[in-house]
């Protein structure tokens, strides 16, 4: 699945705490970007967070970034996805990038 | 959802791969040869009542905002539980939002046998609504 990153950005903002102004500005500030090598860091480093790869479970099953779950983009948006109960859980999400 | 840490990611997992950095598989689906479908080809297969079998990759949300008459919508996240309901003796067509997801699909589904493949060029938004021919609803 191509889905491009726009969508999956879009989506993963319903995740985020609504900010009262209501402004989608504003709601972006609860949302990280990640280069490859603070994932990597974060990865070696063995910290406590979920990786979450947003593509379909076919996709998933043929390449995947070792130790990550899968939580289907649809699944977001449909918001059927399970997530863990701790709001405090860093969450990082990746699909296949912006092209 | 009130998730107070997300993270995106978004050089993603292309970037990850060109790194060398560590990734894991179940299996590796063939690439076959998986011819396009122009929307008024399709149009004449249906019209002519050709024996093709229209697969719908969309999720719920967009297939609601119109359909090909005919179609079956299998959303590509259902694909795995759902691929029995489509049929390995005819041309399969399939389609999505914009031709991006269906050779995932066929790629999939070539995995399971199958092999009258075929997709929509640019999917039901460039490949069929841009030319105004008619939706379900």
């Amino acid at each position: 699945m191509k889905r491009n990153l726009f969508s999956l950005v879009m989506v993963i903002l319903i995740l985020t705490p609504l900010v009262s102004v209501g402004a989608e500005t504003s709601k972006w500030k609860d949302l990280k970007f990640l280069t490859t090598e603070e994932l990597k860091q974060m990865y070696d480093a063995k910290e406590d967070f979920l990786l979450i790869n947003a593509l379909s479970p076919i996709e998933f099953a043929e390449i995947r970034i070792t130790g990550s779950i899968n939580v289907p983009f649809e699944k977001l948006k449909s918001r059927e996805a399970k997530l863990p109960e701790s709001k405090e859980t860093k969450l990082v999400f990746y699909c296949k990038g912006p092209k | 959802m009130g998730y107070n840490n997300v993270y995106v990611y978004d050089e993603g997992l292309p970037a990850w791969i060109t790194h060398g950095y560590p990734t894991e598989s179940d299996i590796k689906y063939p690439k076959p040869n998986v011819p396009l479908v122009s929307g008024a080809d399709l149009k004449t297969m249906i019209e002519a009542q050709e024996n093709i079998s229209i697969i719908d990759l969309r999720d719920q949300v967009d297939r609601k905002s119109g359909w090909i008459k005919g179609s079956t919508n299998i959303p590509l996240v259902d694909i795995q539980n759902r691929h029995q309901e489509i049929p390995k003796d005819k041309k399969v067509v399939l389609l999505d939002v914009y031709g991006k997801q269906t050779y995932t699909a066929a790629r999939y589904l070539a995995s399971l046998g199958y092999s009258n493949l075929y997709k929509l060029d640019g999917g039901i938004v460039n490949g069929w609504v841009k030319a105004s021919y008619p939706l379900e609803k």
